[in-house]
Formats: structure tokens, sequence, C-alpha cells
């Protein structure tokens, strides 16, 4: 093997392996952390409600 | 596998936390920036999705029961054309409080999976509670549902009824929300088929355990029959609704109770009163029980100036079952508030039982009572409730 061989597949590797991660990334992991920010969003105000009460209008 | 999970991990990390070499930043940038886009609009169309009443109707639960209920009503056809849906009356309209209201429905997941009102028989038994539910709901947050759609502000009053008008107007002035005058607008409300009010039939349930100790105070949840020998043989009348009374004698499930009540001398006096001159009923004799001297010691005469009539105060001692009686009157008063509110508030506010003295509340709650679905005997409960919270009673008032 060559040097040059080396440096292209290291190359293919990388390429391929950035790839998956972002896409894993944007695709699984960021959508999986907004939706359960969000859930806790809504759990931590129905907690807060069942404390403090719903909201009410003037 | 536990190394293998961490591998990646770390190798993810690797990746991860350097510059990318081979995808631009623009592809990069591009890419968050549209998976950004059809996440959010993702994210809101389920919310959307789950906030239709097709979605709401697809559990049978809230199909076959509400949904169909509510097809009779003025919110699923009338001559504007503008429809109220599920989501529309349950689910709050500001963001925040949607999704805490998307998470509640973890609950009804729950129920749904575990069936507790997957028969109409289970719905009906529990549909008191979750109305109930629903009403603190509106009630917190002053009908903000109702009001997406509805204004005070918006209502012309002489093109209203004149009922609505004569009721309405005063309401708005004070901002009370719709729920208290319009319960059951939307679906049929919870009724009792087994004669005895579930929220009654709840007290007399925990009466039914409790165990009485010689020598303290009691009061009864129900009426129930007295009887002069401890065979229980010869009635001797009846107590009313939250009488108190002491035990005297304990024999197995039997008990010797000791009353204290008031008469008026005139007549039979077989009718005992809670207190001087107050027509607040606490037990009716028969009549020859009412004059026997052995179960009756009569004290002194008082005249009330009020009417004019001579009363005398009563202590009879009698016999009786257990497991009607509870040590604490709260529970019970609990009880009679909430049937009160959930009955007499239909049309207008309930009054406040402070409004009126303890000998005014029979005329005007019999006058009222024939409006409402209460049997007879949780009348008597309620009337004995507001008598003895009137402004007779009531701290700060008299
Ligand atoms: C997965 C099936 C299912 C779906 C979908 C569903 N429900 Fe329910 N719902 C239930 C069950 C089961 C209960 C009874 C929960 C319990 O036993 O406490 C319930 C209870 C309720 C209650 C009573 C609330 C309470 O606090 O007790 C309301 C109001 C309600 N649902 C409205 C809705 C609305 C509005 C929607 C649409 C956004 C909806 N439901 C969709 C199954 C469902
Ligand atoms: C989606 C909007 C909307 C919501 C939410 C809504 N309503 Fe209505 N409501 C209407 C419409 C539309 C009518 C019918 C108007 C017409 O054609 O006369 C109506 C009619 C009524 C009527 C008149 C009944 C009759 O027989 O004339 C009452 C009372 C009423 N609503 C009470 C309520 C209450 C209480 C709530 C909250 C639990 C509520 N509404 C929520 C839209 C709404
Ligand atoms: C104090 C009690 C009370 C309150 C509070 C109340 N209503 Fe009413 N409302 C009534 C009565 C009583 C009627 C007449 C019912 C009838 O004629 O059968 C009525 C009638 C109506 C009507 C029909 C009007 C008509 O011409 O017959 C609408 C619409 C209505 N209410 C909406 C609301 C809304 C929306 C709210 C809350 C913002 C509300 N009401 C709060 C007692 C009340
Ligand atoms: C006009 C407003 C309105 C609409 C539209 C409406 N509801 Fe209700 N709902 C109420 C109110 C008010 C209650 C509280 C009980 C009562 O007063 O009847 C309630 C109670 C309930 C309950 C508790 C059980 C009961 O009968 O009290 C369930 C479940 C429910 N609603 C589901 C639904 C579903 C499902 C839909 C759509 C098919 C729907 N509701 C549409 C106003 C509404
Ligand atoms: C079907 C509607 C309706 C129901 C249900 C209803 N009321 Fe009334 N109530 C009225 C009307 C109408 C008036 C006013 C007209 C009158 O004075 O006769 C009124 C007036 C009153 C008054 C007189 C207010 C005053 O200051 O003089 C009292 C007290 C009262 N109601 C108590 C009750 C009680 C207690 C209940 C429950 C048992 C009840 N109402 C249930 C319609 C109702």
């Amino acid at each position: 093997m060559t040097n040059k061989d080396v440096a292209e597949r290291t190359e293919k590797q990388t390429a391929s392996s950035e790839w998956l991660t972002f896409l894993v990334f944007t695709l699984v992991i960021l959508p999986g952390i907004a939706v359960a920010a969000i859930g806790s969003y809504g759990l931590a105000i129905w907690i807060y409600q069942m404390i403090y009460g719903p909201p009410i209008v003037g | 596998m536990i190394t293998k999970l961490k591998n990646l991990a770390l190798s993810f990390w690797r990746v991860m936390s350097k510059p990318a070499t081979k995808i631009s930043l623009g592809v990069l940038a591009f890419g968050g920036f549209l998976t950004g886009i059809v996440f959010w609009g993702g994210f809101n169309t389920a919310m959307e999705m789950t906030n239709t009443e097709q979605f709401c109707i697809g559990c049978h639960e809230m199909r076959d029961n509400v949904y169909v209920e509510l097809q009779d009503t003025i919110h699923y056809t009338n001559r504007t054309g503008v429809r109220a849906t599920c989501p529309d009356c349950h689910v709050p309209h500001n963001w925040s409080h949607k999704v805490a209201r998307k998470m509640q429905a973890s609950k009804e997941v729950f129920g749904w999976v575990f069936g507790t009102i997957n028969t109409k028989e289970k719905f009906e038994a529990k549909r008191l509670e979750l109305a109930q539910h629903e009403w603190a709901r509106f009630a917190a947050n002053n009908s903000l549902e109702c009001r997406s759609c509805h204004n005070y502000d918006s209502m012309d009053w002489e093109k209203m009824s004149p009922a609505a008008k004569f009721y309405m107007q005063p309401a708005s002035e004070r901002n009370v929300g719709c729920i208290e005058c319009h319960k059951g607008i939307a679906h049929h409300l919870p009724i009792n088929d087994s004669g005895v009010n579930p929220i009654l039939a709840k007290v007399e349930q925990g009466a039914t355990s409790q165990t009485l100790e010689e020598g303290k105070q009691y009061f009864v949840v129900k009426p129930i029959a007295i009887y002069e020998d401890e065979d229980l043989t010869k009635q001797a009348g009846t107590l009313s609704y939250a009488a108190p009374v002491k035990v005297i004698e304990k024999k197995d499930d039997k008990v010797k109770l000791q009353l204290k009540g008031w008469r008026k001398d005139k007549g039979f006096g077989r009718v005992y009163h809670s207190d001087f001159g107050k027509n607040i009923r606490v037990a009716v004799m028969e009549k020859d029980p009412a004059q026997n001297p052995d179960l009756i010691s009569v004290g002194l005469s008082q005249n009330d100036p009020a009417t004019g009539l001579d009363w005398s105060e009563v202590t009879v001692e009698f016999w009786a079952k257990e497991g009607a009686f509870i040590p604490d009157v709260a529970t019970l008063w609990n009880a009679a508030g909430e049937i009160y509110s959930s009955n007499c508030s239909t049309c207008h506010a309930q009054p406040d039982p402070a409004h009126f003295d303890a000998n005014s509340w029979p005329a005007q709650f019999n006058g009222m009572v024939g409006f409402t679905s209460m049997d007879p005997s949780t009348q008597a409960l309620v009337l004995t409730y507001l008598q003895l919270h009137s402004s007779d009673y009531a701290e700060g008032t008299h």
C-alpha cells in the first residue's frame, strides 16, 4: 500500500462517518432532545398548575 | 455490549467534536436549517392533529358517549354554522398550556389502556368524577375556553331572552364564569340512577366501617330508625341528617345513644330541633314514645319571643345499629356543599348560605328545589346544611 492509498481510504472513511454522524445528529438526536425538552416544559407547567392552579381570565 | 456502545459513543463524539473536513459548511448549515423547518412543521402538525375532533373521537370512550350527546346541542348545529369542537372547549388555546394539557393526556392514555371507562356502565359510574374535573378547571380559569368564542362585552342584552338578560347582565358585571350557570351545555349531566346521590354514597360508605366508642360524640350520615329496646323491635322514631348523638353503651353492633334537642310545647312534641327557636330537625319521634317519660327527660320551658311559642329542651335515649355514624361532621357538610353548589348554581350563582337565617331557609329552599333533580332525602340534607351554615351560625355575621 502506498501512502496515497492510505490517505484516500481515511478520507473516504472520514467522509462517510461525518455524514453518518451529521444525519444521526440532526434527524434523530436533536429532534429527540427537542421533543423531550418541550415535553418536560409541558410537564413542568402541569406540575406548576397542580400547585398554583390554572390560568385565569381577568 | 457495553464496551461496544461506549466505543460507538466515543467515535461519535470524536467526529462531532472536530470541525468537518469533508462536508462543506454550507451543506451543514443548509441541512440543519432544513431539518429544523421540517421538525417544527412536523411537531406542529402533530399538535394540531391531536387537537381535532377526529382525533378525540378516535377513542370509542370519547365517541360513544360524549360525542353522541354533543350532536344534539347548539354547539354541533346552529343557525350561524359555527362549530365548537372538543378541543375548543377542552384544550387550552395558549401554546404553553396546550403542551401541558397534552402531557396531562397521559392520564387518558392510561385510562384507555386499562379500560377505566371502556363500557357505558363504567363511564356513567365515573362520569361525575370526570365532570367535576372539568368543572373545577372551568371554575379555576373562569371559563376561559368558552370566552374564546363568547364575550360578555359583545352581548346585546336587548336581543336576548328576558331570562338570559335577567341572569346574565348582573353576572357580566361580576364577571362570573359561564360554567357557574351553564353546566351540561355540551353533554348530559351526570345522573345517579342508584337513587342515592354518588357524593352521599361515598360518605355513607365511609360510615359503614366506623366503629363507635362509648362516651364519644358522632353524627348520623343518613336518616335511620331508632328504637326503644336493645333488640331493635319497637321503633321510637327517626333520626335526621347530621343529628349529633353520644354513645352511652355498646352491645355487639348495637349502640345506646343519647340525643339532646328542643321541641315545641304545642302539639305532640314529636319533632326535635337542634337549637332553641330554630326549625332545624334532628329527629322525628313516633307518637307514643314522644310522650314516654322513661325515654325522654324534658327540661324547663322557655318562650321564644319571635314566635310566641314555648320550647323545652329534651334529652332522649334510644338504641340504634352501628354503621351510619361518623365522628367528624365536616365530611357530611363537604358533600352537602358540593351537592348544593352543583344543583343550585345552574340558573343563578348559588346564594351564600349565610345570606338567610335558619328559619328563613326552608321557605327559600322549598320554593326553588322543584327546579332541581335532588331526591327528597338529599333535599333534607342540603336544607339542614344551609340552615346550620345560615347567618345564625356563620362566623362574622350576626
Ligand atoms: C386514547 C383514547 C382517547 C383519546 C384519543 C382522547 N381521550 Fe379523552 N379520555 C379517554 C379516557 C380513557 C378518559 C378517562 C380517563 C380517566 O379514567 O381518568 C378520558 C377522559 C377525558 C376527559 C375528562 C378529563 C378529566 O380530567 O377527567 C376529557 C375532558 C376528555 N377526555 C377530552 C378529550 C379530548 C378533548 C380529546 C381530543 C383532544 C380526547 N379526550 C381524546 C380516552 C381518550
Ligand atoms: C368554537 C366557539 C365556541 C365555544 C368554544 C363555545 N361556544 Fe357557545 N356557542 C357558539 C356558537 C356558534 C353558538 C350558537 C350561536 C347561534 O347560532 O345562536 C353558541 C351558543 C351557546 C349558547 C346558547 C344556547 C342556546 O340554546 O341558545 C350558550 C348558553 C353557550 N353557547 C354557552 C357556552 C359555554 C358555557 C361554553 C364553554 C363551555 C361555550 N359556549 C363555548 C360557539 C362557541
Ligand atoms: C348567573 C348565571 C349565568 C351566567 C354566569 C352566564 N349565563 Fe348565559 N344564560 C343564563 C340564563 C339563565 C340563560 C337563559 C337560559 C334559557 O332561557 O333557557 C342564559 C342564556 C345564554 C345564552 C342564550 C341567549 C338567549 O338569547 O337566550 C347564551 C349565548 C349564553 N347564556 C352564554 C353565556 C356565556 C358565554 C357566559 C359566560 C361568558 C354565560 N352565558 C354566563 C345564565 C347565566
Ligand atoms: C361547548 C363546549 C364543549 C364542547 C364542544 C365539548 N365539551 Fe366536553 N365538556 C364540556 C363541559 C362544560 C363539561 C363539564 C360537564 C358538563 O357540564 O356537562 C364537559 C365534560 C366532558 C367530559 C367529562 C364527562 C362528562 O360527561 O361530564 C368528557 C369526557 C368530555 N367533555 C369530552 C368531550 C369530547 C370528546 C368532545 C367532542 C366530541 C367534547 N367534550 C365537546 C364542554 C364541551
Ligand atoms: C331553573 C332555574 C333555577 C334553579 C335550578 C334554582 N333557582 Fe333560585 N331562582 C330562580 C329564579 C328565576 C329566581 C328569581 C325569581 C324569583 O324570585 O322567584 C330565583 C331566586 C332565588 C332566590 C331568591 C334570591 C333573593 O335574594 O331573594 C333564592 C334564595 C334562590 N333562588 C335559591 C335557590 C336554591 C337554594 C336553589 C337550589 C335548590 C335554586 N335557587 C335553584 C331560578 C332557579
